[in-house]
């Protein structure tokens, strides 16, 4: 571990001149107990013009970030190579090393970046992986991602999810009461923040469509809750939904068709689905007593799960979109709520309510066993890495909101800090972006 | 005015046969008589027609000034019932911030005396209100909008059976946002539990 903070330390030196006010520090408080021991040696800069941001000290950030690897700081390397001809594979195995990573970037002819990289698996003396990549100078921080993505994938054999995006929400209590409401686009660890929406009323709930180029969010800018739907490459947005009472909690269907979300139009909160095409309206498992929010559809489209307290506390209930047929899925304690299914159908990721507090928790409902990743106690908002390997989610340090990222194993504890004073929270993570 | 007409009428066809080199200017002398007449007649009716008008303005005057009267006490017993309001609210006796408990969003008796006492207020003064809902930070936030705007439709139920017209009550529900008290414990949590009252 005191390795990965001496190759973080460097990290937040190097970039510092870099950092944004509004931008998402990295604080990694638990990896894995037999991380993989990787080197990845200074990227050489063989281009005329300025040199571009470190291609090199994003990738160790990325592979850090998965709490996975034990990275060898660069200043107890014996050598710098970026060429495969100035590989000498005794001296990684000498430092104890399982993986090299060397590369080099140099300008094409019209001044964009190219890097050229190569992948060691120094026990087995051979190059695993080869490519030659190009990207303009503002993209450095794509292509250092993108190389993050295929050594993650090479190596572990999971797909990287380095180049998603997060949303997330950013508070600031001003005077008199006041508060600002910022709505972030930021790359998943919280670099290069794109501020989408600024508002002096709540801003709740973004979430992606499937493809990632929409989402959607609750905005009370008229002083009331409204469902908003946003073009991220126009900034084209649609208020979809402005009924009396309660609009929030939307979520896309997989097929990006069709938006489930709560309205109280008619008394209490219950779940809708939207087309949203046509506007069209069906109301899910409604019970006219009870709290129904957050809908989170099961993979297949076919039906939902969401949180209810028609049993007396929140609890976790599963619908077939075809038949209506309602069942409970969660009976451990008084307070499980939004639930997300992971993707490969061993559960869900939830927020559970122990003696402690609210944690994020790992629910499968084959087992019936409640497993809690978290051990903070104000835990909420959890969202699922596109390769379903992480759960992020927002928790509270002090008076502080911040995002946290933990493994969905538990093993791997990540915090993100605002880089100021602001509460940042509710981060969902997006689908893999073509 | 037919009946002259046909007469007149009746003149000219007979002069116009007997005279018939001189019966344009003939014409044009009746035409000018018959124009004074008529003229006359105009203004004969247009008189009795304001004279019409200014007498049902001041019937209509005097109606609205009954009505303002009738205002007026309404207005004067608002401003009244108003005062009491502010008075009431300003010596701490009658609570416009009501709170919950976890998870709840039922009314506690002591949250139902407030009501009693705002409601029959409410009425006299026929304020527009807005009952805003709020939760703690623990659990999620969306549930917690939805709890937020239950303790806020519990709170207007109640003043509806207490006689406040529907009308006069807005609610908005906000979750855990824009907490009464920062922290981290059941001090600040129990403070952000609650319906505000906003008139």
């Amino acid at each position: 571990m005191n390795i990965i903070k001496g190759a973080l330390l460097t990290i937040a030196l190097s970039l510092s001149v870099l950092l944004h006010a509004s931008e998402l520090t990295i604080e990694i408080s638990q990896g894995v107990d037999n991380p993989t021991p990787i080197a990845v040696a200074k990227f050489a800069w063989k281009g005329k013009g300025e040199k571009p941001a470190a291609i090199d000290q994003v990738i160790i950030s990325d592979l850090a970030f998965s709490g996975l690897f034990k990275i060898l700081p660069q200043n107890d390397m014996l050598s710098q190579p970026s060429r495969p001809d100035q590989v000498f594979m005794k001296d990684w195995r000498l430092l104890g090393q399982q993986f090299l990573l060397i590369g080099e970037v140099s300008e094409s002819a019209d001044q964009n970046l190219q890097v050229s990289y190569y992948l060691y698996d120094v026990s087995q003396q051979r190059k695993i992986l080869s490519e030659k990549v190009v990207a303009t100078r503002k993209g450095a921080r794509n292509i250092a991602h993108l190389i993050a993505d295929r050594v993650y994938e090479e190596i572990t054999g999971v797909k990287g999810a380095f180049s998603t995006k997060i949303l997330y929400v950013s508070a600031k209590k001003l005077a008199d009461n006041k508060f600002n409401y910022k709505l972030y686009r930021a790359d998943f660890d919280g670099k290069r923040p794109f501020e989408v929406l600024n508002s002096s009323q709540p801003i709740l709930s973004p979430t992606w469509s499937p493809d990632g180029k929409r989402i959607a969010y609750v905005s009370f800018e008229n002083k009331r809750p409204a469902i908003f739907i946003q073009e991220l490459a126009t900034g084209k947005r649609e208020k979809l939904t402005n009924f009396k009472g309660l609009n929030s909690a939307p979520a896309f269907s997989p097929d990006g068709k069709r938006l489930a979300m709560v309205l109280s139009k008619d008394g209490t909160p219950d779940i809708y689905i939207m087309n949203i095409a046509t506007k069209s309206l069906k109301k899910v498992a409604p019970n006219n007593f009870a709290i129904d929010t957050e809908p989170a559809w099961m993979p297949d489209g076919k039906s939902l799960v969401f949180t209810s307290n028609r049993g007396g506390s929140p609890q976790i209930y599963h619908v077939s979109l075809a038949t209506g047929k309602v069942k409970r899925l969660t009976f451990q304690g008084r307070y499980n709520a939004r639930a997300l299914p992971l993707a490969d159908g061993s559960g869900f990721i939830l927020v559970h309510k122990s003696s402690q507090g609210f944690h994020i928790a790992r629910f499968d409902p084959r087992t019936n066993r409640m497993f809690v990743l978290t051990n903070t106690n104000l835990d909420e908002s959890p969202s699922i890495a596109a390769n379903g390997s992480m759960v992020m989610y927002a928790a509270k340090r002090r008076n502080q909101g911040v995002l946290a990222v933990v493994s969905v194993d538990g093993n791997v504890k990540t915090v993100l800090p605002p880089a100021d004073s602001r509460s940042v929270r509710e981060p969902a993570w997006s689908p893999f972006i073509q | 005015m037919d009946i002259k007409n046909s007469k007149f009428l009746l003149a000219m066809a007979i002069a116009c046969s007997v005279f018939l080199a001189s019966c344009g200017s003939n014409d044009e002398k009746e035409q000018e008589v018959t124009d004074e007449l008529s003229q006359q007649e105009a203004e004969a009716a247009e008189a009795a027609r304001l004279a019409a008008e200014k007498a049902a303005a001041e019937a209509e005057a005097n109606a609205l000034s009954a009505e303002e009267q009738a205002a007026a006490a309404l207005a004067a017993a608002q401003a009244a019932a108003g005062e009491e309001w502010d008075n009431l609210v300003a010596q701490g006796v009658m609570k416009t911030t009501y709170y919950f408990a976890f998870d709840d969003d039922s009314l506690s008796s002591e949250v139902r005396e407030s009501l009693d006492q705002a409601a029959p207020l409410l009425v006299k003064t026929g304020y527009t209100v807005t009952l805003n809902g709020y939760t703690d930070e623990r659990g999620t936030r969306e549930y917690n909008l939805a709890l937020s705007e239950r303790r806020a439709n519990s709170v207007r139920d109640y003043l509806i059976v207490q006689g406040v017209d529907a009308g006069q009550i807005e609610v908005v529900g906000y979750g855990e946002e824009s907490p009464a008290m920062e922290g981290n414990d059941e001090a600040a949590w129990s403070k952000n539990r609650r319906v505000q009252l906003v008139k």
